[in-house]
Order: structure tokens, then sequence, then C-alpha cells
């Protein structure tokens, strides 16, 4: 597909990002400059696990039903904004002028930070997000931008690439002078150079925190062929059959441009049936009509190559891999015919009206056709009729095989879609009672004086049959050829790996699931000192106040959690007029004051609050990544 | 073929809006049966039997909505077997049906005072060009 892919952006990335590590003896480098790359570098880094993680680093800490690669995505994401925030402060502690000669590193940092954010932009094409806050699909792709291989994919580059990082950062801490003595008056700030130095050992921790995950579920050959192969959600722009010759590589190339467009538009027309005057059964039986003849000429196709592959020495698949996959074309056209025929009695109250999804599978036809008839002008009329193209000149060489295959392919990919959606959408238009049928065809008993009555269920039920059948055939045959695309090496394959990868859902935030539908919700308009993250598993009012000024540190949050919690617990007991926690006498209290929230609250206070400078909320201390795991741990552990 | 022929001379037979409609209605059911009969008889006329088939079930549909459609006079063609003759004539004598038929349409859409009358044969008239297009011989 000639449109920009992930992958693209991707590898230019990667290119760039090793030149940018590549530091060469006596090189003239300038430190400031290279750093506020390298932060922008990281920032952008770090987006990409704000769009990954399930919850935060707070909620994260009590949940134990995140997959292993969910919990990555927090750890690696956590890291890398400790890693970013220490970058940003090394550009304040340096009063980096702006104008400051760029470094051959820093021209290198800052493309692959452009590139990565346009593939970040990429991604982020399939999905939005409504007034509501949740995640809605804008297309096809978006459950494979959401699913769990595209997330262990995505997570293990990112760490890689922090790993990449992480010595650059601690040799661009070398090149700093060290701190000189502090000037008393001065606020408590570290220098520079440590800013750096914990900066390279929180990019060491993302790039370590993937590798636990990749330990017990690795990363797939096909987990990263996937991601690189994820389109933007913008269809390919219409390639109209030429009038003169196409070439077999062009014609393939056609089909599976009007096979992406064709899925596309499937997703998109998917809502509309129950209501657009553009749904009307003339458009739904064309489709079933276009489909069993692509079917039918697909079939054709698959014979020829199957002869053609005994005939050539490097033939990358067997001529009886390639009679099953016609064998399933027929099974495909058969369902499909089944479905035009019922629409025979059944029509909606709007005429056909041409739409953009039956000029696409027009294209698809024309150029299904060509590849089969020696007749550059072939067309489905019988005026059009020509001699069948030779097995050999379908397919002159192993490559050209491949590449018809992979456009039968593309096509069966589309109509596994196109039968899923269509389903839904004549679901769709019964619901809307928008079905009708010629009165004539009805029992005697029907008294209608009209030439139409509305559709009996008999009817629709024997339509929506008709479907359910469609889908599964189309879905077996995509899956037949998803076996021959990988067989074969072709670039199709990745159409396998999307249908696997869409049925493995990662958690993102912002996505509906179960836990967005809970009662929780109704707190969390009027958050009070009832709801805690340990009543709600949102956050309460301390911890939401804390957020509110855009404070990350963790062992912040986790104190502000565990004061809510705590909070909560002495309403509960007020309003019950219980003994309070630690109460003499009660075996109970003195449990929860043991292992409750309270007492993680307690210890997360400071010990000594008279010899401790106060926290500063607004400005975050610069923790080095080995203290905060270190009382993370201690924490998690109690 | 022993109906295509007949279905012709009641089409030039016909009479009035109400006629050629009602017969318009039996042209295009008796296109869509055997279109769809013959689908399967020649892997190269697939296509275009089974897109004249499409054509056929939509011009039908179009006159239905006609006002002076008469209501009870509308038969619907069960599912047949395939016709006997060699499927290229049939082919070639469903493409002269649907171009009678057309043109009857066409006179009928001039002659009609109904607005509704009018474009339901206009809008039927194109499908029956259309499966003349799909099932003529030509060259």
């Amino acid at each position: 597909m000639a449109s920009a892919v992930f992958g693209d952006f991707l590898s230019a990335a990667s290119e760039h990002l090793a030149a940018a590590v590549t530091v060469g003896d006596g090189e003239n480098t300038s430190s400031a400059g290279v750093t506020r790359d390298l932060h922008h570098l990281v920032a952008v880094m770090s987006r990409y696990c704000d769009d990954l993680i399930p919850c935060d680093m707070v909620e994260a800490a009590g949940r134990n039903d995140l997959h292993v690669w969910e919990r990555a995505a927090v750890d690696v994401g956590s890291a890398l904004s400790f890693a970013r925030d220490c970058l940003r402060r090394t550009i304040a502690e340096a009063r980096v002028e702006t104008d400051v000669t760029t470094a051959w590193q820093a021209s290198h940092l800052a493309a692959a930070a452009t590139e990565l954010a346009a593939g970040r932009d990429l991604l982020n094409t399939h999905l939005a997000v409504d007034p509501g806050g949740l995640m809605r699909e804008r297309s096809e792709w978006a459950p494979v931008v959401t699913s769990l291989p595209v997330t262990r994919a995505l997570l293990n580059e990112l760490a890689r690439q922090s790993r990449q990082l992480a010595p650059l950062t601690a040799w661009l801490a070398g090149l700093l002078p060290r701190a000189g003595p502090r000037s008393s008056g001065q606020p408590a700030s570290a220098p520079a150079r440590d800013e750096l130095a914990n900066a390279s050992q929180w990019l060491q921790v993302a790039g370590a925190a993937a590798r636990a995950a990749f330990g017990v579920d690795p990363v797939r050959t096909g987990d990263t062929e996937l991601l690189s192969a994820i389109p933007p959600a913008i269809p390919p722009q219409r390639q109209r059959p030429d009038s003169a010759a196409e070439s077999i590589a062009e014609m393939c190339y056609g089909i599976a441009i009007s096979a992406s467009r064709l899925r596309a538009t499937a997703h998109r027309d998917k809502e509309r049936a129950g209501w657009s005057p553009i749904a009307t059964s003339g458009s739904w039986q064309w489709t079933a009509q276009a489909v069993a003849i692509t079917s039918h000429l697909g079939e054709l196709a698959l014979r020829s190559l199957a002869v053609r592959a005994t005939q050539l020495a490097d033939r990358p698949v067997t001529g009886a891999q390639l009679q099953k996959a016609a064998d399933s074309m027929i099974s495909t056209c058969a369902a499909w015919r089944q479905v035009d025929q019922v629409w025979d009695l059944l029509f909606t109250e709007s005429q056909l009206q041409p739409t953009p999804a039956m000029t696409d599978a027009s294209d698809l036809v024309l150029r299904m056709g060509r590849l089969v008839w020696n007749d550059p002008q072939w067309t489905p009329a019988h005026s059009q009729r020509g001699p069948r193209r030779t097995p050999d000149a379908l397919a002159p060489g192993a490559a050209t095989l491949v590449e018809v295959v992979s456009a039968a392919h593309q096509a069966v990919d589309a109509f596994a879609r196109i039968a899923t959606n269509d389903t839904d959408a004549v679901a769709a238009a019964i619901r809307a009672g928008r079905l009708y049928t010629p009165t004539r065809s009805l029992p005697d008993d029907y008294d209608v004086p009209r030439p139409f009555a509305p559709a009996p269920m008999a009817r629709c039920a024997a339509l929506q049959d008709a479907y359910r059948a469609a889908v599964d055939a189309s879905i077996d045959t995509a899956g037949v050829f998803d076996e021959l695309a990988f067989a074969i090496g072709a670039q199709s394959r990745a159409l396998g790996l999307a249908r696997a990868a869409a049925s493995m859902q990662s958690r993102r935030r912002g996505r509906q699931s179960p836990v967005d539908n809970d009662p929780g919700d109704l707190l969390s308009a009027g958050i009070s000192s009832m709801h805690s993250r340990a009543s709600t598993g949102r956050a309460g009012s301390v911890e939401q106040a804390i957020r509110d000024r855009r404070v990350s540190d963790p062992v912040l949050l986790l104190r502000a959690a565990a004061i809510d919690d705590a909070a909560r617990e002495l309403m509960i007991r007020a309003e019950s007029a219980l003994p309070m926690p630690g109460s003499p006498g009660s075996l109970e209290s003195a449990r929860h004051a043991i292992s409750g929230p309270a007492q993680l609250a307690a210890q997360s206070f400071p010990k000594g609050p008279t010899m401790d400078p106060p926290i500063e909320i607004r400005r975050v201390q610069s923790r080095s990544p080995r203290d905060v795991m270190k009382t993370r741990q201690s924490q998690q552990g109690r | 073929m022993e109906l295509i022929k007949p279905i012709q001379q009641h089409l030039l037979d016909a009479d009035g809006v109400s006629g050629v409609l009602a017969t318009g209605w039996d042209a295009f059911e008796l296109v869509r049966a055997v279109a769809g009969a013959s689908a399967d008889r020649a892997a190269d006329l697939y296509p275009a039997f089974t897109l004249a088939r499409g054509a056929a079930v939509s011009g039908r549909n179009a006159i239905a909505l006609a006002p002076s459609m008469p209501v009870d006079s509308a038969t619907l063609f069960a599912p047949s077997a395939p016709p006997e003759a060699d499927v290229y004539e049939v082919a070639d004598a469903l493409a002269d049906l649907a171009s009678a038929l057309s043109g009857r349409l066409r006179e009928t859409a001039e002659l009609a005072a109904d607005a509704g009358d009018r474009a339901a044969c206009e809008n039927a008239a194109r499908d029956a060009d259309r499966i003349s297009e799909l099932l003529a011989k030509g060259k």
C-alpha cells in the first residue's frame, strides 16, 4: 500500500535514534541543546505510554487483575514520566538559551521525536474521545490499535528506545560541571548534572520494566509486524480502473485499495442503517451480488494459480493449498447468493442510490474480472466476453502468484468485514421497521390494499439467517486465506494478524469496561470524604486535590490515597458510632490499625515534621529511581 | 424461452398505463427468475446474469410504486429449472425483452398523467436498460 503506515515512522525514528546515540570521540557537542531535544523525545515516548496504560501507578499498585503488559505499561510510563520531569528540570536548571548551537545528536533526537509523534498521531486517528471522555472506535483498525499484541510490541519498542537513550543521557550528565556549594537562601534544588543522571536511571528503569513482562509473555514477531502495518484511519484514495491495460501488479494494488476503502466504509455505515436514506435494500442486495461475483471470479483465479503452482519450479505454495482456497470461495459465493435471493422479496422504503461502497465494490469486480479474463476492457456485460487469461499469463513467476493471492486475500477480508457490518445494519433496519414486501407474495389471508406490506417476521428472520451464514462463510474463507498468506509470505498477512489481535484487547484508560460501569461512577461527580480509592477505585478528595495540582509523584499520591481511605473509614465509624480504630479494648480496630490504609498513611507521613522542610506541592523534589522504587516496594510489602 | 416471447408480445399489446405497468411487472419477474436460473450455466456469464437479476428486482419494485399499478395483477415467478436453450441465446432473448420493456415504459412515462406513474416508469426503464446492457451480445 502506498499510504504511510506506522512502521514507516517507527523505522525512521529508530534510525535517527541509532544515529543520535552513537557518540564519537572529540565531537563538539552542546549538552544543553541535546538535552532539550532529548526531553522532547522522552515526552513523546511518555505520551505513548499515557495512551497505553489502563490506570495510573497508584491504582495499579492496588490491582491484581492487570495483565503483565498492562502493568508494564504503567511501569514504563511512570519511569518515562519521571525521566521527562528530570530532563525538564535539567533544562530549567541549566537556564538554556534558545539560540544555543544544536549538536548533530540534537537534530537526530528532534527528528526521532517528530517521527514518533507522527506515528502516535497515526495511531490516534483510529480512536476518538467523546464528550463523556470515553474512547470511541473510528475505524476497523481501532480494535487492533488497542489490542494486546500491539500494546506488547509498542511497549517493547519504547523500552528498547529507553535503553538506548539511558547511556546517552548519562554521557550528557558527564558533560556538565559538578554542583558547587549551595548558596544560602536558594531553594533546595538538584543540580542539572544530578537531574540528568536521575533521568538516565529512570530511562534504565523504563527499559527494564518491559523485560519482566517479556519474560512472562514474549513479544511475537507477528506483534511487531502488525504494529508496523497499522495504516491511518483515512482510507486510501480511490484508484479508478484505468481505461488502458493495467499490469497484474497494478490490478492487485487496485484491488487492495478498493478492499481497504470497503472496510472503512462498512465501519462508517454500520451506525446509520436505522435511518440513512442511502442504506437501502438496493445497496445491500447489490453488495451481496458484488461479493458473490467477486468470489466467483476469485475462485476462477485461484484455480488458475493452482495449475500454475504445479508448473513453477520455485512455487511458494502447493496446488492443493490453492485449490482449498478456491473451494472456500465457492462457499462464500453460495452464502452471498442466498442473501441476494432473500432480498428479492424485501426492500426498504428508499430507492437505491449509488453509494461510495458500490463504487469501490464495482472497482473490485472489474479488476478481479480483468485478472481472470484476458481483456483489459472487461466488464460484467455479456458483450465483453473474452478468453480466460492463461495460468502463466496470470502468474508469470512466483512473486506474481503471491501478489494475486494477496489481492484475493484483501478482497476476502473486506467481505468478512462487510458481512459482519451488513448483518448489524440490516438488523437495525428491521428494528426500525424499514423492510417491506410485495403484497402479492403474501398468503391470501393478508388483506393489504397496497402493493407493499410490512415485511413479516419470518422473512426478516430468513434474511438474518442468510446474513449469519454469509458471515460464517466469509470469516471461514478469510481464515483459509490468512493461513495461505502466512504460508507464502504475502504482504496481506497483516490482515490475519489484525483479525487475531482484535480479539485480544488490552485495557486502556477511557475505554468502556466493566470498571467504567461501576456504580462508583455516580460518586465521581461529587467527591466526598465517603469516597476513596479503596471504596470506589477512583481518586478521593485529597488525592484529587493533589492531582489537580498536576503532581505525579507516586509517594505523594499514595499518601493522599491513604488519607482518603482513612477519612472514609473515620466517617463510617463516626456514622455507626463504633469505637475508633486503635481505641482500647477493640481487637478488630487493633487489626485495622496494623494492616489498614491508615497505617500506610501514618507511615508515609514525615517522621520528624519539625526537621524536614515543608512539602512543596507545586515543585516536586527530584528523587532517584532507586529511592522511589524502594519506597514503593516497602509500601506494597506491607 | 417459451415464456419470453409471449411476454414480449403482451408488452406490445398492453393498453394504457395500468396495462403496461402490470405487464412490465411480469416481464421483470420473468427476467429475475430466468437470469437467476441461468447464472450457473456459464462461468463467463455469471456476473452478467447476477447483476441483471438485481436490476430486474429493482425495476419490478419501481413499477410497484406506481399509483396506477393494479394491486391484484402482480404475479411472482417461483425459481425454475434452468432453461434448456443455449445460455447465450437465453441472455440475448432476455436482453431483447428488456429492450422492448424499456421502450414501452418510456412511452408510457410520456403518456402518464400522474407524476408518480411517470417517475415509476422512468426508473423502471433505466433498470430495463441496464438489463439489456448486461445481457446483450453486442459485438
